[in-house]
């Protein structure tokens, strides 16, 4: 019997999960958390093999940043991250962390006892790629990586000298990067270019 | 003979010489008194003190305070660099010194930098434009977080009712067809049971956890693992601080269950002007050497201090963690 911890704060997805988990006859629950910060205590105190958590929980607390937290304390747990958002870069940094799985979450159960299994069995489960996201003339998975940190940044309200600052670039290399997803997107300004990215949930700051 | 002489440059020559520069320079003795001076710094003091330049020194003081008769205005003020709006044009004054006859001989110089200096005041309007726009998408950012979260709820609940009306309609399909698939009957009456326990979800919370949510459910996970969280003073209930607050709980109370074999976490927060001020301190063992920040305190450093916060660490002669948390 594999004992499950769920971090999730959208309360009916998270009855969902707890249902997939109960109905399950191989899965049990050991906790439901709202937020990812407190996903490491619990797992330090209570017995769990698997962590099922949302990118994006309660009091903003990232389940990426979790996930790595738990990946280093209790190497052997397995996590398996899950979303709605679209955001282009959650599926590479979620295999950077060295989660086991990664789950687009959907209105039913079908898929993700299915994934879930696969998990405790050793096999780590990703999508091929994230759902394509329109950002003016192009998708958001045209952008580089570089781009995307700097758009992440850029939907902050940074000016390009912050952004440099906290991305350990230069001035001009922010600038030459902007210019380029504009070139890209079609939009007008950075401002545009940032709204768009925001309304889109292409990229999503803070977590 | 000096060099020049020899050359035939003589003192006439070379004030003809500095006299044609489109820039003004004055050389001066320590006390003030010129030892050379061109046309233009002569017409700049006319302009700006209607009086001609007889004293390096006072000039370079008149400049320094600004108070001008003629209504020019001192636009930037440094120890040796002045701007000084004159006019329409700007004029850049610096002060050095220089070896002079085994001594030091003072020397000022004019620069106009009439195009540089509108192209910064452009920039400086851009800047604070862009200030602006940045703040108003920071702002919106915030909404549109706030609305997504939100429009993820509805979609979730509008998902549980389609699924309802598509169950239905199968249902329908199955009852009226004249073999029954027990199979398919199964599996359709799973997804009733399902649909049903989402939408009746009864007592289940309804609303996403926020604020004062938050650290009951700190207090309920230390609980759950043999930890008692208590609380002191005037803790924030909202919002970034709140946030912070829970994250740093959150660490103590993991390294308490990593290092420190302890049962009992204590928060105490006194409210500033500015913020909060938050001690974390818990009853299990004493640190046996200095704390070396790992990657659960420098990620909290790293987001406490990037939301104008500051955290301090002291192992002894108990640990204690110290947040600084800022304002709303």
């Amino acid at each position: 019997m594999h004992r499950v911890l769920i971090v999730e704060d959208d309360p009916i997805a998270a009855r969902l999960f707890e249902l997939t988990v109960q109905t399950a006859g191989d899965f049990e629950l050991s906790g439901m958390l709202a937020s990812a910060a407190l996903a490491e205590a619990w797992c330090l105190g209570h017995d769990v093999d698997l962590v099922l958590m949302d990118v994006v929980t309660a009091g903003h607390a990232s389940g990426l940043e979790a996930a790595s937290k738990l990946k280093h304390s209790i190497p052997r747990l397995k996590v398996l991250v899950v979303t709605s958002q679209p955001e282009v870069d959650f599926i590479v940094r979620a295999i950077a962390v060295g989660v086991d799985g990664f789950w687009y979450k959907t209105a039913t159960d079908a898929e993700l006892l299915g994934v879930m299994r696969r998990v405790m069995q050793g096999e780590r489960v990703f999508p091929d790629s994230p759902p394509e996201v329109s950002l003016g003339d192009a998708f958001a998975s045209e952008l580089t990586p570089l781009e995307v940190r700097i758009l992440r940044e850029l939907t902050t309200g940074a000016t390009n000298a912050q952004i440099a600052r906290r991305l350990h670039l230069s001035d001009r290399t922010v600038g030459n990067n902007i210019q380029n997803m504009l070139g890209k997107t079609g939009f007008a300004t950075r401002t545009m270019l940032a709204v768009a990215a925001v309304d889109s949930g292409a990229v999503i700051s803070g977590v | 003979m000096s060099p020049l002489m020899k050359g035939g440059v003589d003192a006439r020559a070379i004030k003809e010489g500095i006299d044609n520069m489109p820039s003004g320079v004055v050389f001066a003795r320590m006390n003030g008194l010129v030892i050379l001076m061109n046309a233009c710094m002569d017409e700049l003091c006319h302009q700006i003190f209607g009086a001609p330049l007889q004293n390096a020194r006072l000039f370079w003081e008149g400049l320094s305070k600004g108070d001008f008769p003629s209504g020019a205005r001192l636009s930037k003020a440094y120890t040796d660099d002045l701007i000084v709006e004159l006019g329409w044009r700007f004029w850049h004054f610096r002060r050095s010194l220089i070896p002079y006859q085994g001594n030091e001989a003072v020397e000022i110089r004019a620069h106009e930098v009439t195009e540089l200096q509108l192209l910064n005041q452009e920039l400086e309007k851009k800047n604070t434009l862009l200030e602006r726009r940045g703040e108003e998408l920071r702002a919106y950012a915030r909404e549109v977080g706030a609305l997504t979260v939100e429009r993820e709820l509805l979609d979730r609940k509008a998902d549980v009712h389609n699924e309802l009306g598509r169950l239905l309609a199968e249902t329908r399909a199955h009852l009226r067809a004249e073999h029954v698939d027990e199979t398919a009957l199964e599996g359709l009456w799973k997804r009733w049971r399902l649909s049903a326990a989402l939408v009746l979800r009864g007592g289940a919370q309804e609303m996403r956890c926020e604020g004062p949510c938050l650290m009951e459910q700190l207090r309920q996970t230390a609980r759950s693992i043999g930890v008692e969280l208590t609380t002191e003073g005037d803790l924030p209930e909202r919002g970034k601080p709140a946030e912070l607050l829970l994250a740093a709980g959150s660490e103590a109370l993991a390294n308490l269950m990593r290092h420190a074999d302890g049962n009992e976490l204590r928060i105490r927060c006194q409210r500033l002007s500015g913020g909060w001020s938050c001690e974390l301190t818990n009853n299990g063992k004493v640190p046996s050497g200095p704390i070396v920040e790992g990657g659960g305190l420098t990620s909290l450093r790293a987001k406490l201090e990037a939301a104008g916060g500051s955290m301090r660490v002291e192992s002894w002669p108990v640990f204690k963690l110290m947040v600084l948390l800022p304002a709303e």
